[in-house]
């Protein structure tokens, strides 16, 4: 029965299986097994011939200081794109969607720009406004007294991952005010009604109406930023290089590091690939699953 | 009764208007950035520096032109678009089948399959760069137009496949059932019923997924070195740490040209993006 009726539309089948799981084993499904065998050999990237050496790449990173300062990193980079862009763009889109503004749909196109801007482009723009002495921070902060606060942003060893976290929430909180805006905007409105006529007041129908209903969508936008916190690249490469002495490395920016732009050790950075597939893979597969099982539920076919 | 009446509404208006002008100075701070780079850019390097927020008294567009030549921007405009657009069309023609398929015929184990499909979503690229880029070796399409797009396209399929899926899963069987006991194959219903039915699905699709294949920095930096290949992402870390940083206006000029065709694209088409962020990334 089921042969019969794939035969019949084998064209869809072929176009429709066939064609993307081949593509999709060559350039991603291939790529991320291979990693995990890359991962226990010395490979150098450009000899055909290289050694498997079991848990030698494994036992470097737990002796690589460089490891645990990336990883720690990452970490502050997860909570604090969390709580600047995640948190503060909710509490950006209720405010947009509150009744008492004009104009909002111009705010949000405002909000939204800078989530247009590739992070390198944002990185050599920050770069201009950071510069010591003569970028525009500096000045500004001499303008309005608070001289004392100035400091060389992305050199110092103890602000310097702040200082790029803060930008990376500046260019990122776009996507998750635009997410929890759409959202808010789909929450009934008989729901907020209801409350009112309970007695509810605005709080408590922020509280116990809105972010109830933001429950899916918070999860999509949550997973998505740590993700994102985790594999970060861009921002680091453009801006500081990891440095001043390993401030601001991350492991996506270290595992860079390592295979293509010093070390080519490529067995080592597939070992620190497989680090990051292991932290990525809890939120990915909640993002994957979670959400786009129920997809396909609408047609039983 | 009249009077109070519109008194309330007046006072309802200053408070909004008060409301409105609030957020409207945050938005500007929030910006800012943006707008003291664009001043940047119009003023000469003595004049940045000696008053650095003022708007320049006479514009001086030099910095656009030599940065213009420096960066040879219309090369990496051209690689930017080429890119973006080859690649999201391509990933686009590659999931309208499979999104077809998935909804509305009968896939064994159809859901896993589904999910395999979607794992190139949300996964860091640094977790099969290396291996990629062995592929890419073998397959001559390192330093490759044909390379990156192809790339692109396959990364750019799962989030074309969840906006067409999410899409078509609301058009009812039915529709379909009724122009095939017409005659219709399927292709012929793929052709003239589905993708006319998707079309707004496709133009969100296209512009979202564009705009971050525009944005996107790893694959370019590590699959493409040939100069004449490099999209802007790769080309514009050339003002920066270099010959450049002693001129404020070049990398300002620089920043403002690479920005203008997407600031464009979102003012004219936000709708359509929000709808295609939203449907791709949440809806479920």
């Amino acid at each position: 029965m089921i042969w019969h009726k794939i035969r019949q539309n084998w064209i869809i089948y072929l176009l429709g299986i066939l064609i993307p799981f081949v593509l999709w084993g060559c350039f991603i499904g291939w790529p991320l097994i291979y990693n995990i065998y890359l991962s226990f050999t010395d490979w150098n990237g450009f000899t055909t011939d290289f050694n498997f050496v079991g848990l030698d790449n494994y036992h470097e990173m737990l002796d690589d200081p460089f490891i645990l300062k990336c990883l720690l990193n990452n970490v502050k980079w997860v909570i604090g794109s969390l709580l600047l862009a995640d948190i503060l763009g909710f509490f950006l889109a209720v405010t947009l969607h509150s009744k008492k503004l004009y104009f909002t749909s111009i705010f949000r196109v405002l909000f939204f720009l800078p989530y247009t801007m590739p992070l390198v482009t944002v990185g050599v723009m920050f770069s201009l406004l950071l510069s010591p002495g003569f970028g525009a921070l500096d000045k500004i902060l001499e303008l309005i007294g608070l001289g004392g606060l100035i400091r060389p942003w992305l050199g110092d060893y103890n602000t310097a991952l702040y200082t790029l976290i803060t930008i990376f929430s500046w260019a990122y909180i776009g996507f998750p005010l635009m997410l929890f805006h759409t959202g808010i905007n789909q929450i009934p409105g008989e729901l907020y009604e209801a409350a009112a006529l309970e007695g509810a007041r605005p709080i408590q129908s922020l509280w116990y109406v809105t972010i109830p209903m933001m429950r899916s969508v918070s999860i999509g936008v949550v997973t998505l930023t740590v993700i994102e916190g985790i594999k970060m690249f861009d921002l680091v490469a453009v801006m500081t290089i990891g440095g001043p002495f390993g401030a601001t490395n991350v492991l996506g920016h270290y595992m860079y590091t390592v295979s293509f732009r010093t070390g080519n050790q490529f067995g080592y950075g597939a070992s620190i690939g497989v680090l990051i597939l292991l932290l990525s893979s809890i939120f990915s597969l909640i993002y994957i699953r979670y959400y786009k099982g129920a997809v396909l539920h609408g047609s039983e076919r | 009764m009249d009077r109070n009446g519109s008194l309330k509404i007046n006072s309802v208006k200053i408070y909004k208007a008060i409301c409105t002008s609030i957020m409207l100075l945050f938005s500007l701070i929030w910006i800012s950035p943006i707008l003291l780079t664009l001043i940047t850019s119009i003023k000469t390097d003595k004049d940045v520096i000696t008053n650095p927020f003022s708007l320049p008294i006479y514009p001086v567009f030099q910095a656009y032109s030599a940065a213009w030549n420096v960066l040879q921007i219309d090369k990496l405009l051209f690689n930017s678009m080429f890119y973006s657009f080859a690649g999201t069309a391509l990933a686009i023609i590659l999931a309208i089948f499979p999104a077809y398929l998935f909804t509305k015929f009968y896939v064994p184990a159809g859901n896993l399959l589904f999910v395999i499909l979607l794992v190139g979503l949300a996964i860091p690229q640094q977790t099969f760069i290396i291996p990629l880029y062995d592929v890419m070796r073998n397959f001559k399409l390192l330093d490759n137009r044909l390379g990156i797009i192809i790339v692109h396209a396959v990364f750019g399929l799962p989030f074309e496949l969840l906006i067409f899926v999410s899409f078509l899963s609301n058009i009812p069987n039915e529709l379909l059932d009724s122009a095939r006991i017409d005659g219709g194959s399927n292709l012929g219903i793929l052709r003239y019923i589905i993708v006319p039915l998707l079309s707004p699905a496709i133009a969100a699709g296209f512009l979202v997924n564009s705009i971050g294949v525009w944005k996107e920095y790893f694959f370019a930096l590590i699959f493409l070195n040939k100069p004449d290949l490099m999209p802007m992402t790769v080309g514009i870390t050339q003002v920066i740490g270099g010959k450049y940083t002693s001129a404020w206006s070049i990398p300002a000029a620089a920043v403002i040209i690479s920005q203008i065709p997407l600031f464009i694209t979102v003012m004219l088409a936000y709708r359509w993006i929000k709808e295609g962020i939203f449907s791709g990334a949440v809806k479920g």
